[in-house]
């Protein structure tokens, strides 16, 4: 394995672990946010609305 | 029919009176229905101008997503004591399938301890005929307690929610119902 090769196989490898921890690092909380198939934005596209925070559920219709 | 059963009857025939009260089930024959936005209460409306929602004194406008309105009413540490939401359609929800559309999608957005007490399907509610559900969840922070309807108007299909914490519920609960009552779309 040449150097380059070596070099290239470490950045895929370290890629490959940042994608896989995040989801175990994100846990729950973060989960409940990744749903998004609207034109509506929902779980902080940026917004503050309340089901973000702990208050009430809005009537959002996606997951 | 079991007792689950009859006290879900008897849940159910309590919200479709309180929703006629409040003026959602339209009046008795000859009278009309208490369904205008009460004294010094505001309206909000959607920025499509598609529906409308009412919000009594005391409360405010709080931010919510692009395409939606909400007002609340405030506790210490901002906590939310009670909700007002109207957001349109924009999924699979329908009249026919919003008892189990609701409660399913607030436990999928992460709520806990979702617990139905009673839904309707296809009664009158404010300027239109909706499907309604009346059910209890925990977020991270509070106990609520909620009435949310998917109305289909002339103008759209709008879900309207009316919330509060379960402490507060019983005192704000005519407030919000008069709010559902009131909702145009």
């Amino acid at each position: 394995m040449t150097l380059t090769t070596r070099l290239r196989f470490l950045a895929v490898l370290a890629a490959s672990a940042g994608l896989a921890a995040s989801p175990a690092v994100a846990g729950a909380h973060a989960a409940k946010k990744r749903h998004h198939h609207s034109s509506i934005p929902q779980h902080n596209g940026g917004d503050h609305d309340a089901d973000n925070r702990g208050g009430p559920s809005d009537g959002d219709g996606n997951i | 029919m079991t007792a689950t059963a009859t006290s879900k009857a008897i849940a159910g025939a309590v919200l479709v009176a309180a929703l006629a009260l409040a003026g959602c089930g339209g009046g008795a024959a000859g009278t009309a229905p208490t369904r205008s936005v009460p004294a010094g209460w505001t309206t909000l409306a959607l920025p499509s101008h598609t529906a409308s929602l009412a919000y009594p004194l005391g409360w405010r406008p709080i931010e919510s997503d692009p395409g939606t309105v909400s007002a609340a009413t405030m506790g210490r540490d901002g906590l939310i004591v009670g909700y007002l939401n109207a957001t349109p359609r924009q999924a699979n929800e329908s009249l026919r399938n919003w008892a189990t559309f609701r409660p399913r999608h607030n436990a999928q957005e992460g709520d806990r301890d979702v617990r139905v007490l009673h839904d309707t399907t296809g009664v009158p509610v404010g300027s239109g005929r909706g499907s309604c559900v009346e059910d209890t969840y925990r977020t991270v922070r509070a106990h609520y307690h909620e009435v949310a309807c998917l109305v289909d108007g002339q103008r759209a299909s709008t879900v309207v929610v009316a919330a509060a914490t379960t402490t507060a519920w019983p005192r704000m609960a005519g407030e919000l119902h008069r709010a559902i009552a009131a909702f145009r779309t």
